[in-house]
């Protein structure tokens, strides 16, 4: 598996232009700052736009439980909360790899 | 030779306890586990005895308010003044924290502290495209000197002191504060506070950079010899080792990271040509408060006592107030969590008696639901009277370091020096701080510190209450504090009305200047402040400085 790290403070029309470039299965999104209801939405949005909607958009970060649901609802695959185990996140990727 | 004969006798008696009484309890109750360890991984004898201070003297030690301060800073410490209850506050608009002010000082805290939203720490005015969705969440915004005007409206800004979360765009916000006072005609040798200012653990843990290295060191300078001589009572930098120990270090990290910055700070002042006495009396610390009580307690005093020590023989500073580690601290917040957030506030009380018993000098304590958000009113009350309590009731304020002297604690001091020592002859080797971060040095040490503990969690080494122990299924119950569109809306109509009307020709004349004294070697101040007056905003000035420095590209790891 290879990782691509695009830095921080990636505006979502960054992180989609990278993620098409490099040609990626998946985009993990973090956000700790409270930002995450504007931009994650907006990279599956801008996604879907440039017909590479079946690149899977995941969160991590500081998301209260209400917003989690709207994330969802919105495209984004997964919200990895406060607590999660990285075994929990490596079996998510290893099951969206299946599916792919 | 008596000491000698001393250490034997005591060897033999507690040689004997170990093969009777302590065998004899071993045998018939068996320890919890094989191996006890601290918050930081760090192994912990099952006792302390005299032995193990062993060679130690009073003089070691120190007496309070002496070389070299183990014991603190001030000879009657708490019973001369109570620490500064320094509550972290931003959120929103500058009307909104504004209010969250007033609120905190009518509950009691004495210092103000002021937590700047995403896009002010980066340099970004809220309306850039790169400030999108950032507006107000994690602190306040402020792009200009109209939101500082705001932001202390109604507030003695002689009267009490005020410290401010920035670093790479410190002395650009630092500039705005000093002409909202002198608008309001208060000198400027009246004003107490802080800048954050601390580049260098940016680059190792906080990330919040802009320009590289050298650049933003000589920021830092230029803000080291105006303050020295124009705004005395004013803390230039806050070295801060409390980011380091967020991203996950271990308290030996903390320590040794944090004096190695701040040794690289006092050599590139003197560089300068700057007289080593005229600046580190304004140099302060910010340390993390942690959960391991013992440990947290050892890290402040040895962190005083390896300053002192360096600044004295060193830097060869002459007057004892260059040799004083002043320190702010703050609860970890790490450590809080999502999962029943309500015991934070014992978590907090832990680490806050910790900063407390470890002599500091002011004092943020998180509030309950700070794993979430920005704290809600009740909640940051409840955090401030944790402080008051420890302060009026529970009787810890009415002695001087009142575990000076416990065998256990002087042990862990030596171990934790020792353990500074170490690395700062690594950081050495790699050819001093800024290389060693180009090498990502720091960021590696911390990285793996970070994973070690994140997987002793996970494998249930460590009990975390709530989280990996103790659970209960429950929906948290956390008001939630939103930033509201009209505060967004306002600022951004603020922002387009000052640059509608202030007066082009001086601004643009300002941006200039400032530019061309970035270009030379001229103190960036003057010039800032000039450009503050022609109300260029925080974007614009940083755009000017991002033009002459260039940014910032972190070395990666993996």
């Amino acid at each position: 598996m290879e990782v691509i790290y695009t830095g921080l403070r990636q505006t979502p029309e960054d992180i989609v232009e990278a993620a098409i470039q490099e040609d990626v299965d998946a985009i993990g999104l973090s956000s700790l700052s409270g930002a995450h209801m504007t931009l994650f939405p907006e990279v599956v949005r801008l996604l879907r736009k440039r017909k590479s909607g079946d690149i899977v958009v995941v969160g991590g970060g500081i998301i209260p439980e209400e917003d989690k649901a709207k994330l969802k609802r919105a495209g984004v695959k997964a919200v990895f909360g406060p607590g999660t185990s990285l075994s929990d996140i490596v079996s998510f990727f290893e099951k969206a790899g299946k599916g792919a | 030779m008596r000491d000698e004969d001393e250490r034997k006798v005591l060897e033999k008696e507690w040689k004997r306890w170990e093969e009777t009484t302590l065998r004899d309890a071993l045998a018939s109750h068996p320890e919890r586990r094989k191996e006890f360890v601290t918050t930081s991984s760090r192994p912990v004898k099952r006792l302390y005895t005299p032995l193990d201070l062993a060679g130690k003297t009073e003089k070691d030690l120190g007496a309070p308010g002496e070389f070299p301060f183990t014991r603190g800073i001030h000879p009657t410490m708490y019973r001369g003044r109570l620490w500064t209850m320094r509550m972290f506050a931003g959120y929103g608009s500058a009307e909104d924290t504004n209010r969250r002010f007033k609120y905190l000082i009518s509950h009691g805290e004495t210092g103000l502290s002021v937590a700047f939203d995403m896009p002010t720490l980066y340099g970004y005015d809220t309306d850039e495209p790169e400030a999108k969705g950032e507006f107000g969440t994690c602190g306040v915004a402020v792009s200009s000197l109209e939101d500082m005007k705001i932001l202390f409206r109604g507030i003695d800004v002689a009267g009490v002191s005020t410290s401010m979360t920035i670093n790479s765009p410190a002395s650009v916000i630092w500039a705005m504060y000093l002409v909202m006072a002198e608008d309001r005609g208060v000198a400027w040798t009246k004003l107490r506070g802080t800048i954050q200012n601390d580049i260098l653990k940016e680059y190792q843990a906080q990330k919040e950079w802009i320009y590289p290295p050298e650049p933003s060191m000589r920021l830092v300078v230029d803000t080291f010899e105006f303050g020295s001589k124009q705004v005395p009572g004013w803390n230039t930098i806050s070295i801060s080792g409390y980011h380091i120990r967020e991203a996950g270090a271990t308290a030996a990290q903390e320590l040794a990271f944090t004096l190695a910055n701040g040794m690289e700070y006092v050599r590139w002042g003197i560089d300068r040509g700057l007289k080593v006495d005229d600046f580190a009396p304004r140099l302060s610390f910010f340390f993390n408060a942690h959960n391991d009580l013992f440990e947290e307690l050892a890290k402040y005093r040895a962190a005083r006592r390896i300053w002192a020590r360096e600044m004295r023989d060193t830097f060869g500073a002459k007057s004892p107030r260059s040799w004083l580690l002043r320190f702010h601290s703050q609860t970890a917040g790490v450590s809080l969590t999502a999962q029943q957030p309500e015991i934070n506030i014992v978590r907090t009380t832990i680490q806050a008696l910790a900063a407390v018993l470890g002599g500091t000098q002011s004092l943020h304590t998180n509030a309950y639901d700070e794993a979430f958000q920005v704290p809600n009113e009740k909640a940051a009350r409840i955090a401030l009277r944790t402080q008051q309590i420890l302060a009026h009731e529970s009787g810890v304020a009415n002695t001087v370091d009142p575990f000076g002297g416990s065998y256990f604690l002087e042990a862990l001091t030596d171990e934790l020096e020792a353990d500074a020592y170490r690395y700062f002859d690594r950081i050495q080797d790699l050819g001093g701080v800024i290389p060693a971060i180009r090498k990502g040095f720091f960021q590696q040490e911390i990285a793996n510190s970070a994973y070690r503990y994140q997987r002793e969690v996970e494998d249930k080494e460590r009990t975390i209450v709530g989280v990996n122990d103790y659970v209960v299924d429950e929906q948290t119950d956390v008001e939630p504090l939103r930033v509201t569109e009209a505060a967004f809306k306002a600022q951004v109509d603020r922002l387009r009305r000052l640059r509608r009307t202030r007066d082009a020709k001086k601004h643009a004349r300002a941006l200039d200047r400032l530019g061309k004294a970035c270009e030379a070697d001229d103190n960036t101040m003057p010039f800032i402040l000039e450009a503050v007056r022609a109300k260029a905003t925080l974007g614009e000035i940083c755009d000017v400085m991002r033009e002459v420095f260039g940014v910032w590209e972190e070395p990666l790891l993996y």
